[in-house]
């Protein structure tokens, strides 16, 4: 799931207070999970941004909307009258809605998320990074627990020295992704693959390659 | 149970005592088709549980906890309540009795009376209250409380002028609804029940007897009971912590314990179990009124035996402030001129202290009401020699009369959660007597099909009620009335004098038809207990019961603006108007109802699983009894007797062969649980062994485990034994001879890493010791113990101990006795802290008092249901005080030391307790599902997971889809799920967000009007 | 992440408030109550039961429990201009 953080407000007012009609447009979807973008949110801080705008003096009308994807086009359809309303929007959905509405409307689109990471729910509120979408998943020969999203350097065969008691240097907080592996593929009595030299990782599949594109051509619709 | 005997039994139960216990037993036995009539000798029930302000060890505000319960058994279709009313005569026999009821009048008809109040208030007799413990005036027309049920006043003939002197009548005058009846005569009556279950409560000790600590001289000595209505918002000083002398604050307050109680010359040889546990209470909310108080508790023996109680007694100690000084204070003196009271004691070292205190609460003990042994007479019980209803350990709900039961106080001293066990535990045994009785004597209502509604425009109705003058005085009825004619939506607007009284009803029944109404709105009193009543009302003429507002102008408008009466009536109709919103938004709510298996699941099959068991089955459900090992009886396979000699081994065969014999109890032996689906009412269960079967209920007894010392080294000698080791002994005819047995109490209980009481072990020592004392008194018995914590009617043991000879020395945990093998004698080296010197002993034997723990089976239990457990591992009631047996989930209780270390007797009473909640369940063909309820919208839901995480019932759930569901059945509506939504799948009936959102709207009116005008 | 993000929110500036205004004279603020049906509720109706007096400048809104609140609630009343709120359950 893709996991956001709302924007500080200052930053947020910032960006919307010189327009006049601003719609603060929801995602019902991974950022709703964890409780930062959804629609409950979008109508939260256009509350909040309506008694921002009473507080500063200046005279703007902020509405609320939402739909159940900012990321696909036929979502958008029953909200179009709200958008064309809009002199601006401000997105509470990932950097993914944020663009794809933003190409989709002559109009400034505005985040007001953060996109932080690919994570779990570990329980309610509280939301771990688990992938970089890195394009070559390695995890099976891991135990199951990547190195790129869990361990600070990346390092593909671990743990490096500063691994203590069981966390990483950079935290006492965070776990030693290392640790994790080596605890789990004792589990799985497979320490033996922990002993075999991982090679270099090839990157090309990752960003270095620019920005990706899958296409199912089966799926694909032609016509 | 022949179907002859059947025939002859009646379908009720007659009560006698309307305090928490009976009301209990009244809530559950209603609850499940029988038909109940409560006695109470006051004008309104809620006994002595109304009277505290807080309660142990939560701090839960008691009168917000038994004020709902008693508006439910005032409401209750199948309870009627005889106040200011005494049984006189019992005939008859178990499922058949008569009973002769003597009512005092009231001098007021409850009919007509609307509970106004308006008569106290003219009244011009002053007298001291009875309630506020002297500390306060009543009238002579009143209410024994604030909160009272039933909410009609009383005259109190001694102090009446008109009855006393033959004028005044001012009563008469100012009663709008004609209520006042002089004429009201005492009435002798005959009730017909199947059964009868005493819970007449306690009396508390007059500490006038005991000079020397100055009550009733010193104004400031006060008792514990006073405090507690000190410390009670609702009290003589609402909350404020006063002393009475001079209404100052004091700062040095102390308590002294066992006023009244272990004290066989001047008071009751029996300790009252609670008054430690409510001293801290007290000593804990007062700092918390006031954090200037300093606190000091003079004590004997620190006996917090309960679940949690150490720990509430170590957070007032370290986190309170609260000091503990274990002495018993010799003399009491005033200071002259301040009024501070000078508190004499010895200090550890024997030295004298004088300590001035600002005021002083003694702590007075329970003891059977002054009339014990004629109410025994009168229902034909035999009392125990010190006047509370003669038990026994295996039978702790039953009189000595067949029929009869006892439930509370009456038993013997015990707390509020002990009660309400008792309570649900008579209502199980009053189940299992009356069986198919059930559900005769009770009427059910036809009523007319209901109005279709949706998709109508909303026809609002307002009535607007004077209550006589209580709302009338300070409120402009008529204006209120006319500004309402002008709000959209509402369709007709009205005044009544009373809207509750017989004819107020009749009007806005007649009103509804004749102007087409489909919202109705009364403006009058609170919801919380005449909602209800009016519900009922437009449901009479069709309407679905949730199209139905209360405007609540009179507790919370006219009768704390007095005085203001043109904001007061502004303020009036502002709050109808929010109701009128929200009614424009009301919506008819279907209400459904799912079947019930008419079959429990008992797991465990200890003492208190053989109970619930057997309990059940008497009631006529089918049981499934679920024990892991392949014989019955548990923990109590190695005990002998009880404290008062029962025999153990006999009554668990016992019960293991009427189990087994039973043609309802299926036993399941040898094999555990596998996996239960489904929920309350319709669970279905797979165990281990295959066996597959289908129940409503389940029974959580899965018992505990006595710990094995690892310490005093009883891994070292054979000579170093436990109790239950020296209970087997003495069982198998060991000869005690002239040997020295020492114990150490408190082996694996009261320190880390399990820093809890085990409640059993001081028991079983003066067991054993009474035993060998008993066979042979040349053997010597030493107890090194902590505090002897044999609480309630136990004391006489201890007294009895101490009478044989056994020597009973302290020590404490920092200086714990040290046991060494020298050669081959064992040698224990103690402090004894009376003598002020170390202590050498040469004992022939050692004995540890070993404590309990949870069944290591709980943990894999409490995961499989969902249930919660203590950081000690033993399960967690719904509800510390009000649900002792029953889970947070519907359709699961507990009962036994799967909750808490408990002796024998309380786990019968829980058992018994669990079998009576589980009864009212089953007894139902069908649940019903409450209408304010959360509705969830799963097509809007993202299956976050969000409500499954903070619900607090598990009422929404992963479905078999993968995607969330909800189970309505188990729903409380609390919303909490409605307020995590992302997604806002979740609306909670009667409380949507349009419905609360136009409730803002309509408040802010005004000022939003204001605020946006001023902007532009 | 936890860390990190307890870290932004202490970091971030205090968002601005309104600047102070003089109370004019006679102002009284306008507060709604969120209350409890089984607890603050109740203790309402027993002030007035007790006719204890208090200002009447507070209205009260029933919640079948304070876990009902939502945040739109919340933002729904300060924007229509209440000046306080009081959540008592």
């Amino acid at each position: 799931m893709i996991v956001g953080e709302q924007k500080p407000l200052e930053e947020i007012w910032n960006s919307i207070k010189d327009h006049k009609k601003v719609l603060v447009f929801g995602c019902n979807t991974c950022v709703a999970v964890c409780q930062q973008g959804g629609n409950k949110e979008a109508e939260i801080l256009a509350s909040m941004l309506r008694m921002k705008a009473t507080q500063e003096g200046v005279e703007i009308e902020i509405k609320d909307s939402g739909i159940e994807r900012q990321c696909e086009h036929e979502f958008f359809e029953k909200t179009e009258e709200e958008v064309d309303w809009a002199e601006a929007v401000l997105s509470t959905a990932c950097g993914i809605g944020v663009q794809f509405m933003a190409e989709k409307y002559p109009k400034p689109v505005y985040p007001g998320l953060n996109t932080t990471f690919l994570g779990a729910v570990e329980e309610l509120g509280v939301y771990t990074e688990r992938c970089q979408a890195c394009g070559n998943c390695g995890v099976g020969n891991f135990g199951g627990i990547c190195p790129i999203a869990r361990c600070a350097k990346r390092i593909l065969n671990g743990p490096c020295g500063g691994s203590t008691m069981g966390k990483c240097e950079i935290s006492k907080d965070v776990d030693c992704a290392w640790q994790l592996i080596v605890d789990r593929l004792k589990l799985l009595d497979k320490l033996d693959t922990y002993e075999a030299l991982k090679p270099i990782k090839d990157w090309s599949t990752d960003r270095a390659g620019g920005p990706r594109k899958l296409v199912r051509e089966d799926v694909k619709d032609d016509s | 149970m022949t179907n002859k005997a059947n025939k002859t039994k009646r379908g009720s139960v007659l009560i006698a005592g309307g305090g928490i216990g009976g009301m209990q037993a009244a809530l559950d036995l209603a609850d499940s088709g029988f038909k109940v009539h409560m006695i109470q000798k006051d004008s309104s029930i809620g006994g002595t549980m109304s009277m505290l302000d807080k309660t142990f060890p939560t701090g839960d505000c008691s009168m917000c906890m038994i004020s709902p319960k008693m508006v439910e058994v005032g409401r209750h279709p199948n309870i009627v309540l005889h106040t200011l009313a005494e049984v006189t005569a019992v005939d008859g026999e178990p499922g058949d009795f008569s009973v002769m009821v003597k009512q005092q009048p009231r001098y007021v008809d409850a009919v007509k009376c609307t509970g106004c109040g308006a008569c106290e208030k003219k009244c011009p007799k002053l007298v001291v209250s009875e309630f506020e413990q002297g500390l306060s005036k009543r009238k002579a027309i009143y209410s024994l409380l604030p909160q009272a049920v039933p909410n009609t006043r009383v005259i109190d003939p001694e102090t009446c002028l008109y009855i006393q002197r033959g004028r005044c009548k001012a009563c008469i005058k100012f009663c709008d609804t004609d209520a006042i009846d002089f004429d009201d005569t005492e009435k002798n009556y005959e009730l017909k029940v199947g059964a009868i279950i005493l819970s007449p409560g306690l009396e508390r000790y007059n500490p006038r007897v005991r000079q020397e600590l100055g009550f009733g001289r010193w104004p400031n000595v006060v008792t514990s009971i006073q405090f507690e209505r000190i410390l009670s918002a609702s009290g003589p000083f609402s909350g404020e912590i006063k002393r009475p002398s001079d209404e100052k604050h004091p700062r040095k307050v102390a308590w002294i314990q066992c006023v009244g109680s272990r004290d066989p010359h001047n008071a009751n040889p029996w300790c009252s179990s609670v008054c430690c546990m409510y001293a801290t209470k007290q000593a804990v909310i007062a700092k918390e009124h006031d954090g200037s108080i300093q606190p000091t508790i003079f004590y004997m023996e620190m006996r917090s035996f309960g679940k949690d109680f150490d720990k509430y007694v170590d957070r007032a100690k370290d986190e309170y402030g609260v000091v503990y000084r274990r002495t018993m204070i010799s003399d009491v003196k005033e200071d002259a001129g301040t009024g501070d009271l000078i508190l004499r004691y010895a200090d550890r070292d024997g030295t004298l202290i004088d300590e001035v205190f600002d005021m002083l609460v003694l702590s007075i003990g329970f003891q059977p009401h002054a009339d014990a042994a004629e109410f025994a007479q009168t229902f034909g019980i035999a009392p125990n020699e010190h006047g509370f209803a003669q038990t026994t350990d295996f039978g702790p709900v039953e009189t000595s009369r067949p029929g009869v039961y006892v439930t509370g106080t009456f038993q013997g001293p015990k707390d509020i959660p002990e009660t309400v066990a008792q309570g649900s535990a008579v209502a199980g045994r009053s189940m299992a007597l009356l069986g198919e009785a059930r559900g005769t004597e009770i009427t059910v209502e036809e009523l007319p099909e209901e109005i279709e509604v949706a998709g109508k425009e909303p026809r609002v109705g307002v009535f607007v009620c004077h209550c006589g003058i209580n709302i009338s005085q300070t409120v402009d009825i008529k204006q209120v009335t006319e500004e309402m004619k002008s709000v959209p939506d509402v369709a007709y607007s009205d005044d009544l004098m009373y809207a509750c009284a017989p004819d107020g009803q009749e009007k806005i029944k007649q009103l509804i038809k004749e102007h087409d109404l489909n919202r109705v709105i009364v403006a009058s009193c609170t919801p919380r207990t005449h909602a209800p009543l009016f519900q009922d009302t437009i449901r009479e003429v069709g309407l679905n019961k949730y199209l139905f507002e209360l405007a609540d102008i009179r507790e919370q408008c006219s009768w704390c603006h007095m005085g203001q009466n043109e904001i007061a009536t502004k303020k009036a109709a502002e709050i109808v108007k929010m109701n009128v919103a929200k009614a424009r938004h009301l919506q008819p709510i279907e209400t459904d109802a799912v079947d019930v298996t008419p079959a429990a699941m008992v797991i465990g099959g200890g003492i208190a699983g053989l109970t619930s068991a057997l309990a059940l089955g008497d009631q006529g459900f089918d049981v499934h009894l679920v024990e892991k090992a392949p014989q019955l009886g548990g923990l109590a396979n190695n005990v002998f007797r009880t404290l008062d000699g029962s025999d153990v081994q006999a009554f668990v065969q016992e019960k293991a062969a009427a189990v087994e014999a039973h043609p309802r109890i299926n036993v399941h032996r040898g094999t555990e649980v596998a996996s239960t689906g489904g929920f309350v009412g319709s669970f279905k269960t797979t165990l281990a062994d295959g066996a597959q079967f289908d129940h409503g209920a389940i029974v959580v007894a899965t018992g505990g485990v006595e710990y094995e010392p690892e310490e005093y080294g009883y891994k070292d000698s054979e000579k170093i034994i436990t109790q239950r080791d020296l209970e087997k002994q003495l069982a198998n005819g060991l000869s005690p001879g002239q040997q020295h047995f020492l114990m150490i109490q408190c082996v694996g209980s009261r320190e880390e890493p399990l820093n809890y009481c085990s409640r059993i072990c001081c028991q079983d020592a003066i067991k054993n010791a009474i035993a060998i004392k008993e066979k042979s008194p040349a053997a010597q018995v030493t107890v090194l113990y902590r505090d002897i914590r044999t609480y309630g009617l136990r004391e006489d043991y201890y007294q009895k101990a101490r009478d044989l000879g056994v020597l009973f020395v302290r020590f404490e945990p920092e200086a714990k006795p040290q046991v060494k093998i020298v050669g081959d004698r064992l040698q224990v080296e103690a402090f004894d802290y009376v003598m002020n010197r170390d202590l050498r002993l040469h004992p022939d034997v050692v004995v540890l008092s070993t404590g309990l723990r949870p069944h290591p089976t709980t943990e894999k239990i409490g995961k499989q249901y969902k249930l919660t457990r203590n950081p000690d591992g033993y399960f967690l009631e719904a509800h510390v005080k009000l649900r002792p047996v029953d889970f947070p989930s519907e359709g699961l209780y507990v009962a036994g030391l799967a909750h808490a270390p408990k002796n024998l007797d309380e786990t019968v009473s829980q058992a018994l307790a669990a079998a009576g909640r589980a009864g009212v369940l089953l007894s139902h063909d069908k649940l019903g599902v409450s209408g304010i309820i959360s509705k969830h919208n799963r097509d809007i839901c993202m299956s976050c997971l969000a409500c499954l995480r903070v619900c607090p019932f598990g009422s929404p759930f992963v479905d078999e889809d993968g995607k969330i569901s909800h189970n309505e059945v188990i729903c409380t509506g609390c919303g909490i799920c409605a307020g995590i939504c992302p997604a806002k799948a979740f609306q909670v009936n009667n409380f949507r967000d349009e419905q609360i959102h136009a409730m803002i709207d309509a408040a802010t009116e005004d000022i939003f009007e204001e605020t946006s005008s001023s902007d532009q | 992440m936890t860390a990190q993000a307890q870290a932004a929110v202490k970091e971030e500036a205090a968002p601005a408030i309104e600047p102070e205004r003089e109370i004019p004279t006679g102002w009284q603020p306008s507060i709604l109550a969120f209350a409890c049906h089984y607890c603050a509720f109740a203790a309402a109706d027993l002030a007035g039961v007790m006719r204890l007096s208090y200002a009447p400048n507070v209205k009260i809104i029933r919640m079948p429990c304070t876990g009902k609140l939502d945040h739109g609630y919340v933002l729904r009343a300060f924007e229509r201009g209440v000046d306080g709120l009081f959540v008592a359950g």
